[in-house]
């Protein structure tokens, strides 16, 4: 996808926003829609600004543009993703520390680390430090593990 | 000029304050450094600690963690692009680059060079201006702090590269999520969705984290998981800055001193804004062969000298006024009340001594910040030195445990992990995640300017800001930041050319 493809999306995606925001805003009570609906004035002007610089732009800066392409294959940050996703809930019925060193271990394995000895390092090394410095010195009120309850 | 506080500086050289500095700026170094976990929850653990302190030492003991908060967030900032504190937010786009490029420690011994002189400066300001300072504060209303939330905005669209529009649209993205919650003038929610968790707004917290850690976290997953950070395998001991270094960055580090000193004594805006326009400044003076954006220092010494040069001025309304001008000198004003001292310019007359040793300690744990840090940095850097498939997870942990733990909130982590996604992709597509960080900073500020102003002005605002001279000079500031982000700058003359010439070689070897 070129860069002038991504600006004119970009400005359809303001306007839309700011129609939104100026619609839901309207009905507010007591001034309470009219900071809002001054952002939406403000994403209009941008996304006339930005349909604009596609317009105006001479080929040679739209081929500058062009050169910085927009790429979707990239499946490992949405892996690592669903299983931050996953981890989060498991907190709460595993307990925050072995969720969390059962992530951190498959979090590495799922990203192509293969040095077990590193990871069982860090692994051992994270989880009593943060019991130290979050429940020891913070007092973090953290879930507590499924076999301590 | 307060020429009286040189009759109590021979007060802070004891070890009892020395000592009570150390162990605040170990602390505040410590926390800062950690995503989620910010210099006010720091002074706010010591408070405890405190209650069988003599006043004025736990009183340095917390303006130490203060100081020394603010600049440990610069540490992950640089080492990881994951900002251990708002106030380091701007370091993070320079210093990061830099580490990628094998520059950690040359980062890290600049970045502390910076703080510890502008927290130093800051310092003397405290000493020897805070009551002329402090009725200066006083003379920001409604439509000040509206145009100062505008000016940083501005900035936005200067420190953006590439494209001034998408970085403007990043500060609008971050003003559209400032509004959401309810809104504190009528109880009325805002785009809530009736959704409990958005009840109370889009906390700072979550926005840091999630769009700079959380986002770190996901880009560093991309790629080789071996690779290292650097790209170097071994660190340099030299942790004591160049003299070459700092004549080459002089003119940014007094940019971003006087940039950091002026606007601390704006209460709430100052702090957040200064940083960006000491940023903007820098970028808007570059020369033919800077390269910012892809880690040059003279940005990052901008930065790093205005965010801790806003520390000791940030304190002067709090000092003398009795008016908390950001949280941590609200909890500070908090902890001097527990310790049975009033702030204000009575206890400039009473407690003359007190105040003014509290004062000098505030500077000397500056200067103590320096040497601790060039223990610390070292250690720290070695992260650099992990591979990426072990860093990603561990930032995607600290992200996780930072929000929840700042309110123990777990509607905190799903928004951090929703911005997160969203500043991994408007990464890709050259948006600004700073800038959406800044609206959401600024987004308060600018609505409650804006809407005070409506009602001072009886609906007049534009008459009513042109009869004030403060708010002329600051949209004569805002016009010049704009004029001069438009403007292309001779550096970005250099690397605009570079680029057509790589074009044109390709194309030709095409053919």
């Amino acid at each position: 996808m070129s860069g002038a493809s991504v600006d004119r999306i970009t400005a359809v995606v303001c306007m839309v926003i700011g129609l939104y925001f100026t619609w839901e805003a309207w009905e507010f009570p007591a001034g309470g829609g009219d900071f809002p609906i001054f952002c939406a004035f403000g994403s209009f002007v941008l996304a006339i600004l930005i349909f604009g610089e596609t317009l105006l732009k001479t080929n040679k800066r739209r081929a500058i543009q062009a050169s910085f392409p927009v790429t979707w294959g990239q499946w490992k940050p949405m892996a690592l993703l669903a299983l931050a996703v996953t981890y989060i809930p498991m907190m709460f019925v595993l307990g925050y520390f072995t969720a969390t060193f059962l992530f951190f271990v498959l979090a590495a394995l799922l990203l192509g680390i293969r040095n077990f000895k590193t990871i069982g390092l860090t692994a051992v090394i994270l989880i009593p430090v943060m019991y130290g410095f979050f429940v020891g010195f913070l007092q973090a009120q953290l879930p507590t593990e499924f076999f301590l309850s | 000029m307060e020429f009286e506080a040189f009759n109590y500086l021979v007060n802070v050289i004891s070890f009892e304050n020395l000592l009570s500095m150390l162990l605040g700026v170990s602390v505040g170094l410590v926390i800062g450094a950690i995503p989620g976990l910010s210099p006010p929850m720091a002074i706010a653990l010591m408070i405890p600690i405190s209650f069988h302190m003599h006043p004025e030492l736990a009183i340095i003991m917390m303006v130490s963690v203060f100081a020394a908060g603010i600049y440990g967030g610069s540490f992950s900032a640089i080492l990881l692009r994951t900002p251990g504190t708002a106030a380091s937010a701007a370091s993070a786009i320079e210093g990061y680059e830099m580490t990628k490029r094998g520059k950690a420690i040359q980062a890290i011994r600049m970045s502390t060079f910076a703080s510890c002189i502008g927290g130093v400066l800051s310092g003397i300001f405290l000493i020897l201006l805070a009551p002329p300072l402090a009725r200066i504060s006083l003379l920001f209303g409604p439509s000040e702090y509206f145009l100062v939330a505008l000016l940083g905005l501005t900035s936005i669209a200067a420190v953006t590269f590439g494209s001034v529009t998408r970085g403007l649209i990043s500060g609008l993205l971050g003003l559209f999520l400032s509004t959401i919650g309810i809104d504190q003038y009528s109880g009325f929610p805002r785009f809530t969705y009736d959704m409990v968790g958005l009840e109370s707004g889009i906390g700072i917290v979550p926005v840091i984290i999630g769009l700079f850690a959380f986002a770190q976290g996901l880009e560093l997953a991309e790629g080789s998981s071996k690779e290292l950070i650097s790209g170097v395998k071994r660190l340099s001991w030299n942790l004591m800055p160049r003299w070459s270094e700092i004549w080459y960055v002089r003119w940014s580090l007094v940019r971003g001193w006087v940039t950091g000193l002026i606007m601390g004594v704006i209460p709430a805006a100052g702090a957040s804004v200064a940083q960006w326009v000491a940023y903007a400044w820098e970028i808007r003076r570059g020369k033919p062969g800077d390269k910012f954006g892809e880690g040059e220092i003279k940005g990052l010494a901008a930065t790093e000298g205005s965010n801790n040069g806003v520390t000791g001025t940030s304190l002067v309304p709090m000092f003398v006024l009795g008016i908390p001008g950001s949280i941590s000198a609200a909890v500070i004003l908090g902890a001097l009340t527990i310790h049975g001292l009033q702030p204000g310019l009575r206890l400039f007359r009473t407690n003359p001594d007190v105040v003014y040793t509290i004062m000098w300690g505030f500077l000397f744990a500056n200067i103590l910040m320096g040497f601790v840090a060039i223990l610390v940095a070292r250690s720290m850097a070695y992260l650099t030195l992990f591979p990426r498939g072990i860093i990603g997870p561990l930032i995607i942990v600290f992200s996780v445990i930072g929000t929840y733990v700042a309110n123990n909130n777990i509607y905190d982590v799903w928004i951090m992990v929703a911005l997160g996604v969203g500043g991994y992709f408007l990464t890709k597509l050259r948006f600004s995640t700073a800038g959406v960080l800044l609206g959401v900073i600024l987004g308060p500020i600018a609505e409650n300017g804006f809407r005070d102003m409506l009602v001072v002005s009886d609906n007049s605002p534009i008459t009513f800001m042109l009869t004030r001279p403060i708010s002329l000079v600051i949209i004569a500031l805002i016009v010049m930041a704009i004029y001069f982000s438009v403007k292309p700058q001779p550096w970005e003359e250099e690397a605009k050319a570079e680029v057509e010439a790589e074009l044109a070689k390709a194309k030709s070897t095409e053919k």
